[in-house]
């Protein structure tokens, strides 16, 4: 009896609940110190001084058509001059992390009496993406990378809720309505002009299921035919200007075989090894995993409703399917830049992408073997329930970026880094009000690991980009970085 | 009814996409932006390319009646070798090495383009380009003119120079 106890059951779910907002509430704080670097002034100088329209298209001369990154930094609030509204934007985004995972999981669970449960699963896996994520400054704390990518990620998400609650509809012989067919144009056009890299993996995800669609002869391929023409259609966006205006530049892509075997073999060697890393060196999702197999029992009585809302045959089509998404996101990566360098931001949408599918799999691998895990997974006592959440629990308080972020909390590090920056900017106002127009600012010495970026200004100008991008925001004449810091800073290590 | 929603889709993410792509190809073929881009791209040596997209001798006649904007305002940087070399070309007739040396000129005072914006009538496109220069809260607003001839624009005159604050 003592096994069974109610309180066993109060004290799993308070502590789980616990786990989650302890893993997410952190980063919350972190946004409070959290300051523009270089790179954001640079982006928000000319639609500060120009019009948003005018920035937006100043693609051309860059030849970057990504118009809906662009368009974010047009509208980003330092080009309103209002440098506290930066502070903001962490928050945002954690928000609408959230908003997106919960509707996704709510089409996943797709039935009324599982809406309580899909909220509970988009704490726990924002909680699990905070923990585990390659990189939390590129996802969260930096404008310029999280405007690219982490937008991008929360529309996929939306993009795949849109897809799941239109999959069902179909599956129900419903019809699917045009207004939420152009709310998935919409998506689809905003993912793809945020980032090229999604252009390769779009086209390959609406492909495949096409193509599995139009085997099984399911009507379905149409909804996966017309998405697929869609991003062929957004995507001839990003040739035109490089095939039409490459006179302009002297860099033009050429498409050499080895270059592509070579990005290739890299994406699918880095992804090959993240997913390892991902699934075995994580502990905590798997031990979420079993806790979810362990719970199973709830969603059983209405697994005849839910049926089986998944795409896939079997796990052999789905497997290789989530593999080939996920090694596609690299490829255009390593294609055009650096191989040597690690896209940690790249990861991080990989991350929880993988973990998306991954409860997708797991919540429907419940579903269709629920006869053979039956005898496993029930009559499970609280008390053991209990005891497997507490291995959750510590697994995921022990978390490298929750172990760092709470240490930038309360080393003070991270407050100290903010009074360095707020020193900065008033040193800077002084000298725009002044007539000399030079300012003078320190090297930032307090670095915290989740909140700081490099691009940053240079004692002697080795990248003046930096230094230009600060002189421009603000009108100076001149802004130069005091060195004799850096030394002791050497001398200290 | 099913496919009817579909094809509405596809037709309106055609539009959509068309509309960009028109964008581009009319800034590609058929803008005088794209033509001053050009010029700026050249080196000097390139002659017969640099007489096909600019009228040199009508343009630096215009600037030579509007260069008093540069010399008297206080808040550009003057550069007297700069007005002196300038004035000896204008002198000599040699255009070509005029107008290279107004485009290495911005380069040097950091003016960066902040705007530009092109009108068109008839046979004419007007060009308003605005440079910030440097460190200051003053921009330059040029008003080229433009004369499109075989399908080409070429850069016919300033018609217009200021400074303003920004």
């Amino acid at each position: 009896m003592m096994t069974n106890h109610p309180l066993w059951n109060f004290l799993r779910r308070f502590m789980l609940l616990l786990a989650a907002l302890y893993c997410i509430f952190p980063f919350i704080i972190l946004a409070v110190y959290a300051n523009p670097n270089a790179e954001d002034f640079s982006h928000s100088f000319l639609p500060k001084v120009s019009s948003v329209l005018y920035s937006v298209f100043d693609f051309f001369k860059n030849k970057e058509a990504r118009i809906f990154t662009n368009l974010l930094y047009a509208l980003n609030p330092l080009t309103f001059g209002f440098k506290e509204g930066y502070k903001l934007l962490p928050l945002i985004l954690i928000f609408f992390f959230l908003t997106a995972l919960n509707v996704l999981f709510k089409n996943i669970f797709s039935i009324k009496e599982l809406s309580n449960f899909s909220g509970f699963t988009a704490l726990f896996i924002l909680s699990l993406f905070f923990a585990g994520m390659p990189s939390p400054v590129h996802a969260l704390y930096w404008m310029s990378s999280s405007f690219n990518y982490s937008t991008s990620l929360i529309l996929w998400l939306f993009l795949l809720s849109q897809i799941l609650a239109s999959i069902k509809k179909i599956k129900d012989f419903e019809l699917v309505k045009v207004k939420s067919l152009f709310m998935g144009v919409i998506l689809i056009f905003c993912i793809v002009l945020s980032n090229e890299i999604y252009i390769i993996t779009l086209t390959l995800f609406f492909f495949m299921l096409f193509v599995f669609a139009f085997i099984r002869k399911n009507p379905m391929s149409y909804f996966f035919l017309t998405y697929l023409f869609v991003t062929l259609s957004v995507s001839s966006i990003y040739l035109l200007p490089h095939i039409i205006m490459s006179d302009l530049s002297p860099v033009v892509i050429s498409f050499n075989s080895s270059i592509i075997n070579a990005a290739l073999l890299l994406s699918v060697k880095n992804t090959f090894f993240n997913l390892v890393s991902w699934v075995f060196l994580n502990p905590s999702l798997i031990i979420l995993s079993l806790i979810f197999i362990f719970m199973s029992s709830i969603i059983y009585p209405y697994s005849s409703k839910l049926k089986a809302k998944f795409v896939f045959v079997n796990f052999w089509f789905y497997i290789p399917f989530v593999f080939i998404i996920l090694a596609s996101l690299l490829i255009p990566y390593y294609m055009f830049r650096n191989p040597e360098h690690q896209p940690q931001r790249i990861f991080n949408i990989q991350f929880m992408i993988f973990l998306v599918a991954w409860i997708y799999g797991l919540f429907n691998f419940i579903l269709r073997n629920f006869k053979k895990i039956d005898s496993f997974a029930l009559n499970k006592s609280a008390l053991f329930k209990l005891i497997i959440s507490l291995a959750f629990v510590v697994s995921i308080i022990a978390t490298k970026n929750i172990k760092v972020a709470y240490s930038d909390i309360f080393s003070g590090k991270a407050a100290a880094y903010n009074n360095e920056m707020n020193k900065r900017f008033d040193v800077i106002s002084n000298a725009q009000n002044s007539s000399h127009k030079t300012a003078v600012v320190e090297y930032i010495e307090n670095r915290p690991q989740s909140l700081f970026f490099p691009p940053e200004i240079e004692p002697e100008r080795a990248v003046p980009m930096w230094n230009e991008a600060y002189e421009n925001y603000f009108s100076l004449k001149e802004i130069i970085l005091l060195n004799h810091h850096k030394d002791s800073i050497i001398n200290k290590r | 009814m099913q496919r009817n929603n579909y094809i509405i889709t596809l037709v309106f993410s055609l539009c959509i996409s068309m509309s960009i792509i028109y964008y581009i190809l009319d800034f590609r073929y058929n803008s005088a932006i794209y033509t001053l881009m050009k010029i700026s791209s050249l080196s000097e040596q390139n002659n017969q390319e640099i007489n096909q997209l600019c009228n040199l001798e009508s343009f630096a006649d215009s600037l030579n009646a509007m260069f008093w904007v540069f010399e008297n305002n206080p808040l550009i940087k003057r550069d007297s070798a700069f007005i002196v070399s300038m004035r000896q070309y204008y002198s000599e007739g040699n255009f070509k090495s005029y107008f290279f040396q107004l485009y290495n000129y911005i380069k040097t005072i950091d003016a960066s383009m902040i705007y530009q914006i092109e009108k068109r009538k008839n046979r004419l496109s007007y060009v308003y380009q605005s440079y910030k220069l440097g460190y200051s809260n003053i921009k330059v607003v040029l008003k080229l003119i433009f004369l499109r001839e075989k399908g080409t624009y070429l850069l016919q005159y300033i018609d217009k120079i200021y400074c303003s604050t920004i």
